[in-house]
């Protein structure tokens, strides 16, 4: 803003102020409602106390925890919930962010046994089968193995076709080999 | 959710009895998202017992998620709930370990706290 426009902007201002004093129906009118906002972010909305340096959050933490406890014994699921569950769960490794030692989202293993548990057994070896059977090295076959009927035109055929089933096999090993290092790396990342 | 916490302890008449286990099901629930409403739309609580009810929210979260899995709730939601509190907690921590810290004010706004 340049110093010209200053001046005109505050008188601007003065003028929306005056109306609104003559016309305290219209703070409260629209979607702002200037005089009292609902916006629970805004200081002047709220009444409780947000004071940071007054909370306890070991103390919060606990008293939290008994609260669920009384509310979960609530349901006959989980009549036998006590404060030691949750150490318990917190001793073996489970977080609240990874509740099964993984983050969520990532897939979890069905119980042995079970109706999932098989279909992701049949999944699995699906997968296997449809990667498929290693492929044989192709050997680079020797000149003198070749049949001497063949003729010179047939043996650069031949050559040639060795040496692209090779550079398919090699790029299908350092394919493989990639993905197996990803999922080595995804799988240490997780743990 | 309020209103069906209020029905806590009450029982259907006998002809819908079968779905009693569904009621308590809903009430659980009801329970269990009480701390998360009262974060966004309570504005006369103390920050204290704000976090209080967030920390109910996550110990009683985890439990049924621990058990049922996906089954009451799915893991986005199970994900966005426990990160919203633990944004909660982490940034009230940090402000409370700042030196530099004057009387700052804590106003939780979903998972951005």
């Amino acid at each position: 803003m340049t110093a010209t426009r200053l001046p005109d902007s505050l008188s601007h201002e003065l003028q929306i102020r005056s109306v609104f004093l003559t016309n305290l129906a219209f703070r409260e009118r629209g979607s702002r409602r200037l005089g009292r906002s609902n916006d629970h972010v805004n200081a002047r909305s709220t009444d409780g106390d947000r004071d940071v340096d007054v909370v306890n959050l070991l103390a919060e933490w606990k008293l939290g925890r008994a609260d669920a406890v009384a509310a979960l014994t609530m349901h006959s699921a989980y009549v036998n919930v006590s404060e030691g569950t949750f150490t318990a769960l917190a001793g073996a490794g489970h977080t609240m962010m990874r509740s099964h030692k993984k983050r969520v989202g990532d897939k979890l293993l069905a119980a042995k046994g079970s109706a999932r548990a098989e279909v992701e057994e049949d999944m699995e070896e699906e997968e296997e089968l449809n990667d498929g059977p290693a492929m044989p090295v192709p050997t680079k076959v020797p000149t003198a193995d070749v049949p001497g009927k063949l003729s010179l035109f047939d043996q650069e055929k031949h050559m040639q076709a060795n040496g692209v089933l090779l550079a398919i096999h090699k790029e299908r090993s350092s394919v493989l080999a990639n993905l197996k290092s990803q999922r080595a790396r995804s799988a240490a990342a997780v743990s | 959710m309020r209103a069906i916490r209020a029905l806590i302890g009450k029982c259907l008449p006998d002809e819908k009895v079968g779905l009693q286990h569904v009621l308590t099901d809903l009430q659980l629930w009801a329970e269990a998202m009480d701390g998360m409403l009262d974060l966004a739309l309570d504005l006369k609580k103390n920050l204290n017992v704000i976090m209080r009810g967030a920390s109910k929210v996550a110990h009683m979260v985890i439990k049924i998620y621990f058990d049922h899995g996906t089954k009451p709730m799915p893991g986005q939601l199970y994900h966005d709930l426990q990160r919203s509190i633990n944004n909660l907690f982490q940034s009230v921590a940090r402000v409370q370990s700042d030196p530099t810290n004057m009387q700052a004010l804590h106003f939780p706004a979903g998972s951005g706290s």
